[in-house]
């Protein structure tokens, strides 16, 4: 206490340089988040030193990164701003490298079209229906709201809400039910994008199938309605392949593919890191080491419609759930740091 | 989205949180968990008032557990959640009780996790030595919030006579951010904090 009363006769200037080097003597600098936590829970550093290690540990890896988000926040009008925003989200989803690059392209593409227009040139139609082929879990729907959002910041759509239809949506049950049915799906969608999951389903059912109706009406409104909605249409690789092949007009319609890959190990690792931050569990390291060991060694031999990130996704609740069954029996002396910590006993298992 | 309300203890933090809950539209309020030692422990709900009575105390350190409240905003595809979280308020120094500390510790575990950080000062006791007056704790919130993300800091109990007097040195104190005057008990500010928290939730 001594020390303070000291610091407190020395200029204002001097004082954080001061507090800052007294805290450097008197014990060496905490590395990592949990340590903080420990030191003050044991009562060996106050709330403002606690504090101020967090910040400091926080400060370190990346510096402007907040200071850009606030901005965004402040300067609504600043479209660039809310555009770069939309996208360093996307470019934080993991792998996905050619879908991220292709957005990248599509985003300058509508920039310079817009700049050309305001400056008199001919510019192209900006119509950018799209296909979304990948297995399941691979981060279509993910993918395609945050479109919806990007061409909403960049005046494409003017409201940028996405509606997510599948076949039972568009079809009616009755002759002239379809093309309704189908109109008013459209309808809701203006302004934003219209995803149609499993689309190969409309073409599955034969000649007197109502699926070709619907499609007959979303290629029209397509044609009407040309700058007013996207589409987009998803499913399984090969469904989609043969789908598009038996509709030679849809092919051409659609400008864009998009081919989602399936998750590597070291991706599907990285996701569930994220996922597990998200809901404050953690990984001890041997869990770690064993779950990418895991994964390596399963790589190519899921089914391939196992789910990708879904599968992980399964799994680390499944471990979540086997976590608590472990600790329920000793609940009243299980610390924070054991109910946050996920061991390999947990994940192991049969899948 | 979560928006951690933080602070020294005595400043307000759990009658803003019931209070800016209910002009938000909340009807209930998760309370306290009940104290049976039998395998299943429920949080009981309380209404609004009884919230006020059970949750809000003049003494120090009333709400050792973090209270989590869902509020719904906007209606149909626009719909959106808030998290509000009251936590337990933070002390200079070192709390001699290891309950209050673990308890302190999961706030300042939560305050890095969270999108909004709602941090309430005590308007009148500028100077003062009482507990809630604005210290060390208040100066490394105000830092570490700044540089984190979102961040409101509200002068709570300006409905208290000389409050008002102190905004100008809160001001010039807090620089670099704007100081909104609140009152938890009257309600006033909350449209304010009404219109950017929804600011913050749909950006």
């Amino acid at each position: 206490m001594s020390e303070r009363m000291r610091i407190d006769k020395v200029s204002v200037a001097g004082r954080e340089e001061m507090i800052e080097l007294l805290n450097n003597h008197e014990s060496e600098r905490p590395l990592t988040r949990q340590e903080v936590m420990a030191l003050f829970q044991s009562g060996n550093l106050s709330a403002e030193q606690a504090l101020r290690h967090l910040r400091q540990l926080e400060n370190r890896p990346e510096n402007g990164d907040p200071h850009c988000l606030r901005a965004t926040f402040h300067n609504p009008e600043s479209r660039r701003n809310r555009v770069d925003a939309v996208l360093h989200e996307l470019d934080n989803l993991v792998g996905l490298k050619d879908v991220k690059h292709m957005i990248h392209e599509i985003r300058a593409y509508i920039e310079v079209q817009q700049k050309r227009q305001q400056l008199g040139l001919a510019s192209s139609p900006t119509t950018l229906h799209m296909i979304f082929a990948g297995a399941p879990g691979t981060g279509k729907t993910t993918v395609a709201r945050i479109i919806g959002r990007l061409f909403q910041t960049l005046d494409v759509l003017p409201k940028g809400q996405m509606l997510e239809v599948e076949r039972a949506d568009l079809v009616g049950e009755y002759i002239g039910h379809t093309a309704q049915k189908t109109r008013d799906v459209v309808r809701r969608a203006l302004g934003g994008v219209l995803f149609v999951d499993e689309a190969y389903s409309l073409a599955r059912g034969g000649d007197k199938d109502f699926g070709k109706e619907a499609i007959d009406t979303l290629v029209k409104a397509m044609e009407d309605q040309r700058d007013q909605f996207l589409l987009i249409l998803a499913g399984y690789p090969n469904e989609m392949a043969d789908f598009l092949s038996a509709n030679p007009g849809l092919r051409s319609r659609f400008p864009i593919h998009m081919h989602f890959p399936d998750y590597a190990p070291s991706e599907l690792m990285a996701i569930v890191r994220t996922m597990l931050a998200e809901r404050q569990y953690q990984l001890t390291l041997e869990a770690d080491r064993q779950l990418l060991d895991f994964l390596l060694r399963h790589h190519g031999q899921w089914h391939v419609n196992a789910g990708n990130a879904r599968l992980v996704r399964n799994m680390m609740e499944r471990a979540i759930r086997k976590q608590a069954g472990r600790l329920v029996t000793r609940l009243d002396s299980a610390t924070r740091d054991e109910l946050m910590t996920l061991i390999w006993a947990d994940w192991e298992g049969e899948w | 989205m979560e928006a951690l309300v933080i602070g020294k203890p005595n400043v307000g933090k759990s009658l803003f949180t019931i209070n800016f809950a209910a002009y938000l539209g909340a009807k209930q309020i998760p309370g306290p968990l009940s104290q049976s030692q039998g395998s299943l422990r429920k949080r009981s709900i309380l209404s609004i008032d009884e919230a006020r009575r059970r949750l809000v105390s003049p003494k120090s350190y009333r709400t050792l557990v973090p209270c989590r409240m869902e509020i719904n905003l906007g209606q149909g595809r626009e719909k959106k959640t808030l998290w509000l979280i009251d936590t337990t308020g933070i002390q200079e120094g070192v709390h001699h009780q290891a309950e209050i500390r673990a308890a302190m510790a999961t706030t300042l575990a939560w305050l890095s996790k969270v999108d909004l950080v709602i941090h309430l000062v005590d308007a009148t006791t500028l100077g003062s030595k009482r507990p809630a007056a604005i210290g060390a704790v208040d100066d490394e919130i105000y830092h570490y919030a700044r540089g984190h993300g979102p961040y409101l800091l509200l002068a709570n109990k300006t409905d208290k006579p000389g409050a008002q007097d102190n905004l100008p040195y809160l001001r010039e104190h807090f620089a670099g951010i704007s100081v909104i005057a609140v009152s938890a008990l009257t309600g006033r500010g909350f449209r304010e904090i009404k219109t950017l928290t929804l600011q913050y939730l749909n950006a």
